[in-house]
């Protein structure tokens, strides 16, 4: 079925063209002085891929935080439960830098499809993205995950980024294992979300005595009350850094925390995971405000790593065995 | 050797510091006020800081612990930039923050002080690590060292490292004494000599747009390089610091260390790795290939420049002369202009010219690189401007490229227009200040941003000359309007090779 005339790269191109137009018009008699009027930044296609018509509007204020640190040609995917819907708006998401006298726009396409015809949106997503920069999926949750035609937009990303966690009824590591031949490279949210409490066990075992105990620990236990996958790559990731012969247990438990415990000859550490990290090390306790991530704070990590994450790889090889 | 950690993640992790105490002498004064402490309490607010640190600071001024906290706290609330006071964070952070009075020329301080760092260490376990920051008045610099090393305390269970700040030296000679004087009690490879200008984000950009990107390289020498502006332009006066100012002088002040480490960057051959001391070598090597003018050079290639009064914006300016704690008859150079020659195969016979000065007509630093003009004009008698690059320090961070556009309508009518990446909109993200990003590296020995002694001794050679020239020059000060660009001299040294001052 061929595109409706809005569906046409070219329209969406000029449309956007007349936005920046009429922007920079607008803004040219509204100005101050010589400095004023909008500035254009654009450095990367960042397509979101959206669950539902909440969902989007809610996507689109996660973008408008992420267009200060990566400002993109944002293209959000509406899923529509209209068999025929196929159309595209344009506009534009502007925002002032304190104490900066011009304002940052990025531009902003919202795609409304049909699971039926989200197929034929490719043709006009590669004609809009914006030229010679990256692009990056950002599949907000499984909906879109089970349409061919969405598998269509895969090997144009540099990145796709999902969250496991969820992702509907698909096992996290299956879904996984389905995407990664597909894609150049992943970024799993559900790992994202651990590298705060990544760093702060890193920090506290950098302590020359406990790093050099960590070879010794034979047994490890990681508890989880709610995400098995969390548990998983953390229990994964872990594992990277003790003996290979060590005993793993991942197990789910009831309570209001989880737990990793960790114990060997000469060390024998205790985590306790809520607001705080509570750590106990041979009898000693310490306590570490833990930071809540947002979509934002995690999201926004990974569009910044846009290369190899040999550190999540391996994690997640370690994490799939369990 | 200590073991690897083999969780840490580069990739997402913030680089942290290691356990220390950091020690401040001067921490009554300014730079400690307006700068290290918010620095640290900035770091601290970021997590970045160990659970195990702790600071102590010095001066003559007796104190308790408390007064100490309460003074930093006001700093913080007032100069802290972009960032929340958050008052659980300072609780936190100030009960590791102590305070030790005492005469830095007495023996007893060191003893007190050595006691002091073994309690604190035995508090916050910061392993024996200790970082000696000298914020004080030059003066007090080899007092300082060599009462740390009577007392020992320049060797301990952990590691010793010592932060100087600028000027480091008055002269040539002098720089050399003092590089002595600490070497008898750190290494150089303890010695973290800070330029704050080395820590800011542009000019660290600098080494990512010239050795991260394929296309600038090229170009990037004599057969395709005119010249090279650098400016560090302030519309301020010496705002009280009159007595100071008169003993250095913008060549002192600005240009033998800031902005030749600026032109260091700028001009240096690509390193081997991004290491620090394969950086400092380029660095080192490029300010040991600046032609060192001869004594009857000097009038030739450097102007010195003293402001008078005037009315800007309809308010009444003092001249330096009439500045509080400024001699009347002060020949202190309050604008200086200077051209660098390059004697290597990559900048031969390529100007790059350097001027910085108070009271000019906006606070403004860039490098401006001029490039050559099309070898032939194709578009009859208009006139070919050049390309060019700017790198804008500040106050907007950020690259320019200027180029030639045809006119839209008939004929072919060319203008200059302006290509133009804002560092601090296409990156809406914080960034941190040259404190932060470089007490960061000393605590986690990261010397790539620090100079090294060699670099130190080159840029004193470059202009001892010039100081030399002008110890005796008949001035006419002053001989530039505050609110203007400098005195005319300084655009006549550029008329002499062709070319003129930009107005940034």
């Amino acid at each position: 079925m061929a595109a409706t005339p809005s569906m046409q790269p070219e329209k969406i191109l000029k449309e956007l063209a007349g936005l920046w137009g009429s922007m920079s018009k607008s803004e040219g008699n509204a100005g101050q002085g010589v400095n004023s009027g909008v500035l254009r930044a654009c450095a990367m296609t960042l397509i979101v891929a959206a669950e539902s018509e909440e969902d989007a509007m809610s996507a689109g204020e996660a973008l408008g935080e992420l267009m200060h640190e990566h400002p993109s040609r944002a293209i959000v995917l509406r899923p529509s439960t209209n068999p025929e819907d196929l159309g595209a708006r344009v506009f534009a998401q502007c925002w002032m830098p304190f104490g900066k006298r011009q304002q940052i726009c990025c531009e902003q396409i919202e795609i409304t499809a049909s699971m039926e015809r989200i197929a034929e949106a490719e043709t006009t997503i590669l004609g809009i993205m914006a030229p010679d920069l990256p692009m990056v999926l950002w599949v907000r949750g499984g909906h879109w995950l089970q349409s061919e035609g969405f598998a269509r937009l895969f090997p144009l990303a540099q990145k796709v980024v999902m969250d496991s966690s969820k992702c509907g009824n698909e096992e996290p590591f299956a879904l996984i294992r389905r995407l990664q031949p597909k894609v150049k490279l992943l970024g799993d949210l559900a790992w994202t979300r651990l590298t705060s409490l990544r760093e702060i066990i890193a920090h506290t075992f950098q302590d020359a005595s406990i790093v050099s105990k960590l070879g010794a620990i034979d047994k490890m236990i990681v508890e989880y009350t709610d995400h098995p996958i969390a548990a998983n790559y953390l229990a994964g990731w872990l594992s990277g850094a003790v003996s290979p012969s060590v005993q793993i247990e991942v197990r789910q438990k009831q309570g209001e925390f989880d737990t990793v415990q960790l114990t060997g000859e000469g060390l024998d550490i205790r985590i306790e995971l809520g607001t705080t990290a509570n750590f106990r090390i041979n009898g000693l306790e310490y306590r570490t405000m833990l930071p809540v991530p947002t979509e934002v704070s995690i999201m926004r990590e990974e569009l910044s790593i846009l290369r190899k994450d040999r550190v999540f790889e391996a994690a997640l090889a370690a994490a799939e065995k369990l | 050797m200590a073991e690897a950690n083999l969780l840490q993640d580069p990739l997402r992790f913030e680089r942290r510091v290691p356990p220390c105490a950091v020690v401040i002498f001067g921490a009554n004064g300014d730079l400690t006020k307006r700068k290290l402490i918010p620095a640290l309490y900035r770091l601290a607010y970021e997590r970045r800081l160990s659970p195990s640190f702790a600071v102590i600071g010095n001066s003559r001024t007796a104190m308790s612990d408390e007064d100490f906290r309460s003074k930093m706290r006001e700093s913080v609330e007032k100069f802290l930039e972009d960032s929340p006071f958050e008052e659980a964070l300072w609780e936190d952070f100030s009960k590791k923050l102590f305070y030790l009075a005492g005469d830095i020329s007495k023996d007893d301080l060191y003893q007190q002080l050595g006691a002091k760092l073994q309690e604190v260490s035995g508090t916050f376990q910061t392993q024996g690590n200790t970082l000696f920051y000298l914020s004080t008045q030059p003066s007090h610099y080899e007092p300082i060292v060599e009462g740390l090393g009577k007392a020992g305390l320049n060797k301990g269970a952990g590691w010793t490292r010592l932060v100087v700040e600028k000027p480091f030296g008055h002269s040539l000679s002098t720089a050399k004494t003092l590089n002595d004087n600490i070497q008898k009690v750190f290494p150089e490879s303890s010695v973290y000599r800070i330029d704050h200008y080395l820590g800011k984000e542009t000019v660290q950009n600098i080494l990512a747009f010239r050795f991260g990107n394929g296309i600038f390289e090229p170009v990037w020498n004599r057969r395709f390089i005119d010249h090279i502006q650098i400016t560090a332009a302030e519309s301020i006066g010496v705002e009280g610091r009159g007595g100071y100012y008169q003993e250095s002088g913008a060549l002192r002040d600005m240009i033998q260390n800031h902005l030749l480490q600026v032109m260091s960057t700028i001009a240096m051959e690509p390193p081997a790795t991004y290491e620090s001391n394969a950086v400092r070598d380029e660095r080192a090597k490029l300010l040991r290939s600046i032609r060192v003018p001869k004594p009857h050079e000097a009038p030739l290639v450097a102007v010195a420049g003293q402001y008078g009064p005037a009315k800007v914006g309809g308010e009444d300016l003092p001249g330096f002369r009439q500045e509080q704690g400024v001699d009347p008859q002060s020949r202190t150079d309050t604008y200086a202009a200077v051209t660098f020659w390059v004697d290597n195969w990559r900048w031969a016979g390529v100007p790059f010219y350097i001027r910085s000065g108070k009271r000019l007509p906006k606070r403004v630093s860039d490098i401006a690189v001029f490039f050559k003009q099309p070898p032939l004009n194709l578009f009859g008698d208009q006139s070919l401007r050049p390309n060019m690059l700017i790198v804008r320090i500040q106050p907007e961070e950020g690259i320019s490229l200027r180029f030639l556009s045809k006119q839209p309508g008939p004929g072919m009518q060319l203008r200059p227009v302006s290509m133009d990446f804002n560092y601090g909109s296409s990156f809406g993200m914080r960034t941190p200040t040259a404190y932060e990003t470089l007490l960061v590296d000393a605590m986690i020995g990261d010397a790539t941003l620090y100079t090294r002694q060699d670099m130190v001794e080159a840029s004193w050679r470059a202009v001892q000359p010039i100081l030399d020239h002008w110890e005796t020059a008949p001035f006419d000060f002053p001989n530039y309007d505050a609110g203007s660009w400098g005195p005319r001299d300084s655009d006549a040294m550029l008329a002499r090779n062709g070319h003129v001052w930009r107005i940034p």
